[in-house]
């Protein structure tokens, strides 16, 4: 049984037969229908064309440096996203807080004997680290314990943050 | 095809070398596309490598049951048309390459050389709503389904879309009589639909 539809649905569905998207059974109808019908011939011939002048134009190749430049730029952010640099940065900077954080205490914690210290270790430099040490093991120590722990928190709080931003830069 | 892919895909993830396969796979119709898409053989070439690398940091997340090309040209759209905003637009001067054109004497083939000067030329001044659903049905041979993913439309608003952009290509070329040119492809076209 052939169904019969109006040229108003038939040309509805002249687009989706040309894109092919239309059930065998539905392609039939409308088929049935154009071979018939001279209006809707002429408006799916209008449509054919069109699409024919569209396809026809050339399809250009890829030139040869798109390949090599892509996998070069693929893997220097290979590299970006997991290269040790930027541990290496992050570390250098906790390094940088310790040490930051070591002659801050200790200047908090006993400022004149350690200038002391350092002026002597210029006379006699081999008696900088006795005399740190006795410094290290006086009253000051807690302080210097404490504001470590407090910088060593922030570190690790910044390298964090660092690490969400890589991630958020390399995934976008 | 789809789980070859699929499998290429999630090779890819982890490995450069598998990803190249990826790219020689799909640079010449994605090249081509951002070439329609910006009437610049440059554009072309550095937004279709910027197409490639934003997939390849963004394949883990890539849903390996979901159709790729749609995704990848969602990419590239999106990188097309941010790009195209605020420039000029480009005149696209054709340059006539034998096809498969129907037309064989010399006058013709000028005459074909017009032609797609002017098709080209009409499908860039296509509105950006318009032209990537236009070239990504003909030119790419998309589906209604794999348009609708690759630009985040139902398949109701991609239908009208594309017929109202053919329906603008047509007025405009039978404007400059282009379809008396294509009329030999258009009685090949009307053979091919009568039963």
């Amino acid at each position: 049984m052939t169904t019969i539809l109006s040229c108003q649905a038939i040309e509805k569905l002249l687009q989706l037969y040309l894109d092919g998207e239309l059930s065998p059974a539905e392609r039939t109808v409308v088929e049935h229908h154009v071979a018939g019908c001279p209006a809707c011939r002429h408006a799916f011939v209008g449509l054919e064309r069109t699409a024919l002048a569209i396809e026809s134009l050339p399809r250009l190749a890829a030139p040869a440096s798109l390949l090599a430049n892509t996998m070069a730029a693929v893997r220097s952010a290979e590299v970006a996203q997991a290269g040790p640099s930027r541990w290496q940065a992050v570390s250098n900077l906790a390094i940088m807080f310790f040490t930051l954080a070591g002659v801050a205490a200790a200047f908090v914690s006993g400022g004149e004997p350690l200038i002391e210290t350092l002026g002597a270790a210029l006379d006699d430099p081999a008696s900088l680290l006795e005399n740190l040490l006795a410094l290290s093991t006086g009253a000051g120590l807690p302080m210097v314990l404490g504001s470590s722990a407090l910088l060593a928190a922030g570190t690790v709080a910044f390298a964090q943050l660092l690490r969400g931003e890589f991630a958020t830069r390399t995934v976008s | 095809m789809q789980q070859l892919e699929a499998a290429l895909i999630e090779a890819a993830r982890s490995d450069a070398q598998a990803f190249t396969e990826l790219v020689i796979r799909y640079q010449d119709r994605l090249y081509n596309y951002l070439y329609r898409m910006t009437g610049s053989r440059e554009d072309a070439q550095d937004l279709a490598q910027e197409t490639f690398v934003r997939a390849y940091r963004s394949l883990p997340r890539f849903n390996l049951e979901a159709p790729f090309r749609p995704w990848l040209y969602k990419i590239a759209t999106n990188l097309a048309i941010n790009y195209v905003k605020g420039k000029k637009p480009v005149l696209v001067l054709e340059e006539y390459v034998p096809s498969r054109s129907l037309l064989d004497s010399p006058e013709d083939q000028v005459e074909a050389a017009e032609v797609q000067t002017i098709v080209a030329a009409a499908i860039a001044a296509l509105p950006d709503t318009y032209r990537p659903i236009v070239l990504m049905r003909h030119i790419e041979e998309l589906s209604y389904d794999e348009i609708g993913r690759a630009l985040d439309l139902p398949i109701g608003t991609v239908k009208v879309r594309l017929h109202r952009a053919r329906a603008a290509l047509q007025a405009k070329l039978s404007a400059v009589g282009l379809h008396r040119a294509a009329e030999a492809l258009g009685e090949a076209a009307e053979t091919r639909v009568t039963p």
